[in-house]
């Protein structure tokens, strides 16, 4: 695929000097799980912001009726990868990525890679995934350092939040495949993921606080999912992206 | 503390001539951190002899050979021919360090050194003991192992276990006699853990091992002082095809340890083992490996151990040498309450590439997983870690844990972390992390203004890069690597 340029202005040499004041972030929202590759060039800044679409499994299921467990492969098999690529092209450009992944069933395959060309780039990138019933969820993160990006400063991580069934007869499967690929020395770079379910204590916390089992489960997982949007500082975009969320994880909350 | 001989600008200039003159204003550079192949000390070799060797190249018939010539029983020529097909048809890894450069026709798949097995050093000939004792081997026996095991070529020339292990029943031989010594032992356990058909090189091992060691540790035995082998190439083009098996009964406990070494030749050689582990219930294994093969060696290993309720298995690998590794040591968790560590320690320099890591299979419920990384590269080489966990559907309660560091010591060297995490249970709590940096300018900064100069700061945050890996090896073993990475610095001047 070829990479889209962010802003139509005219592409800045590799060693151009950056502008000293960046631009402000320009911002991408897309909940339609489609694939693109954008670059950035110097001084530039992006926040983007992307939904999971999960494919397969049962769409419809209702609350109370537990939905025929799919072999977790064919359900992979279905989903079409999203393939996210950003580059950072021109020095000072700067991406934040956001990514929320909700669902009960069905699978859905991310593969987001940030590359940076230059040096004193940076990036953060952050997918949260909550998986219950039988959903199937797939998550790559690569970091790209190229040789000669110098002053880089790349993280990602990828926290995944897996919800027991009562019955126990599905089980979430979460894979996921964060990796590092450095070729220059003067840089940050890291990465981690963690996959797990409640933590009992938080648990604990709120039922001591009154709380029925239901209304401190619910209440951590909004705060698993909504503590990456609320730092968006664009308010328009954070509203945006808190009801998107909310109406997700009220469709999670419908069936469980 | 030594007195600095740099001086601004605006000082005299007379004085600072003086006391360059006097004291000469030190001109070479900070001495990097050694990684052990710039001195490959074990870098020499001795006059190759043999009593047998099969002709270059693998075919059929030299498979029918190596088997003949030990005497096998059918079953065995028989697993090796299978094996043999198997290699045929599997296809080099697609991911990973690149293989494309190795010949395989290029490559002398046995080489017999000597009729007969040494029981003590003086029944070996004299240049394969000199070079044992080169390596330090002999000397390090008495100083501190319970028993040794000595591969030259294909076979084990020496081996020796002390007496009291052997009055409790430990088996501590070489796996070609504990074939026909202990055939029940052996045919039960023997690729049971890495069949064949699992990857190119298991298949390549299978059709044409050799040697190896065979340890068997009767229940409720501790094997207080580890037991160590020793693999030694001397042969140009040489194929070492070394098969390991470790039977850990109930409650038992082993600390084995591997050393291995080459010469420095301009052709390149090949070292592929199998390693297979069995951990019954409660028992400990610890598997200790340092590598430090020549530049020109491919080292491609398959390592797996299987651990059963409540067992321990514990991987130390340290990779220093070859030209390519790739070796991911591995633990399936069996049963409930088995527990896997996996500590891992790459160095790659001069366009090695250490492509090593660790997998953790949770098979059963309450397992627990823990593994650290730590590799460094310069100039121009690559480590990579590579690493899988999975958490079986079943299998509640399984914690994970894997921290991945990596250091740049400089601009040409490259490092990447491919770590898989798959989990299928949603009881389980899988955590992974990873850093890539360089020498932190505060780190050396901070020392120096404490009085230390710039190499020996460089050398005490290396120290401490590798430490949560050094620290868990025996302490001559701790000093061996210290010693291997060379890490106090040469040459520091105030």
């Amino acid at each position: 695929m070829k990479a889209m340029p962010l802003s139509t202005a005219a592409p800045q040499a590799p060693h151009k000097k950056a502008p000293t004041a960046p631009s402000a972030p320009k911002i991408i929202f897309r909940t339609d799980g489609r694939s693109e590759t954008l670059s950035l060039a110097a001084g530039e800044s992006l926040l983007y912001v992307f939904f999971t679409q999960h494919v397969g499994g049962a769409t419809n299921a209702t609350a109370g009726t537990p939905t025929p467990v799919a072999p977790a492969t064919a359900a992979v098999g279905d989903a079409k990868d999203q393939e996210l690529k950003f580059i950072l092209q021109g020095r000072q450009a700067h991406i934040e990525v956001i990514g929320i992944d909700v669902a009960r069933t069905g699978a859905a395959k991310v593969k987001l890679t940030i590359e940076h060309a230059q040096g004193d780039t940076r990036s953060q990138a952050q997918v949260k995934s909550v998986l219950g019933g039988n959903a199937h969820g797939e998550v790559h993160g690569l970091i790209k350092i190229d040789k000669g990006a110098d002053g880089s400063d790349a993280y990602f991580a990828h926290r995944t939040l897996l919800l027991a069934n009562a019955a126990g007869k599905e089980q979430p499967h979460n894979h996921t495949v964060p990796a590092l690929e450095i070729e220059a020395n003067e840089v940050k770079a890291g990465h981690a993921s963690t996959t797990g379910t409640f933590d009992i204590m938080d648990i604990f916390y709120l039922l001591t606080r009154g709380l029925s089992e239901e209304q401190a489960q619910q209440l951590v997982l909004e705060g698993f999912v909504l503590s990456a949007l609320e730092k968006i500082a664009d308010v328009t975009t954070r509203e945006q992206a808190i009801k998107a969320a909310e109406t997700r994880l009220a469709q999670l909350q419908e069936i469980r | 503390m030594p007195k600095k001989t740099t001086r601004r600008t605006n000082n005299n200039s007379t004085s600072a001539t003086t006391a360059s003159s006097t004291n000469p204003i030190p001109t070479a550079r900070p001495k990097n951190i050694q990684h052990p192949q710039e001195d490959y000390k074990p870098g020499f070799h001795v006059q190759e002899k043999s009593v047998f060797k099969t002709q270059k190249g693998l075919s059929e018939d030299v498979v029918r050979q190596i088997s003949a010539h030990k005497n096998e029983p059918t079953w065995m020529t028989d697993f090796r021919l299978k094996a043999y097909a198997t290699f045929l048809k599997k296809r080099m890894p697609p991911w990973g360090a690149d293989l494309s450069t190795i010949n395989f026709d290029d490559i002398y798949y046995y080489l017999k050194p000597v009729n007969q097995q040494g029981r003590t050093w003086n029944d070996i000939p004299d240049e394969i003991k000199s070079t044992f004792d080169r390596l330090g081997i002999p000397q390090a026996e008495r100083r501190y192992l319970a028993g040794v095991g000595a591969q030259y070529e294909s076979e084990v020339v020496y081996h020796s276990i002390s007496k009291h292990l052997e009055d409790k029943g430990v088996i501590f031989m070489d796996t070609d006699q504990a074939l026909h010594k202990h055939p029940e032992i052996f045919r039960k356990y023997f690729s049971t853990i890495v069949p064949p058909a699992d990857n190119k090189f298991a298949a390549l091992n299978s059709a044409v091992w050799s040697g190896g060691t065979f340890l068997y540790v009767p229940a409720g035995v501790h094997v207080e002082l580890p037991l160590q082998a020793y693999f030694r190439i001397n042969a140009e083009k040489m194929g070492q095809f070394e098969r390991t098996l470790i039977i850990a009964e109930e409650g038992s406990s082993v600390h084995y340890v591997e050393g291995c070494s080459a010469p420095s030749y301009s052709s390149e050689s090949l070292h592929s083992a199998v390693v297979e582990i069995v951990v019954k219930k409660g028992a400990r294994v610890q598997y200790t490996t340092i590598q430090n093969w020549d530049k020109k060696v491919y080292n491609l290993v398959t390592k797996r151990a299987q651990a059963f309720q409540d067992a321990t298995m514990f991987w130390l690998d340290g990779n220093l040498g070859s030209k390519i590794t790739m070796k991911y040591p591995s633990v399936y968790l069996m049963e409930p309450g088995a527990r896997a560590e996996i500590l891992s320690l790459a160095f790659a320099s001069d366009g090695q590439h250490q492509d090593a890591g660790g997998k953790a299979i949770h098979v059963a419920p309450n397992t627990t997983s823990r593994i650290i990384s730590r590799s460094i590269s310069k100039r121009s080489g690559r480590s990579s870690y590579r690493g899988t966990l999975e958490v079986h559907r079943g299998a509640t309660g399984v914690k994970s844990h894997v921290v991945c560091d990596a250091l740049l010591l400089d601009k040409e060297s490259r490092s990447d972390t491919y770590p898989t995490m798959k989990v299928e249970e949603a009881s389980a709590t899988v955590e992974h992390e990873a850093t890539v940096r360089k020498i932190s300018e505060e780190q050396l900064f901070y020392l120096q203004s404490r009085g230390l100069t710039e190499d020996a700061a460089r050398g005490m945050i290396v120290n401490g890069f590798v430490e949560p890996i050094v620290k868990e090896l025996p302490m001559e073993y701790a000093v061996e690597m210290n010693r291997l990475i060379e890490m106090e610095m040469e040459g520091s001047i105030g």
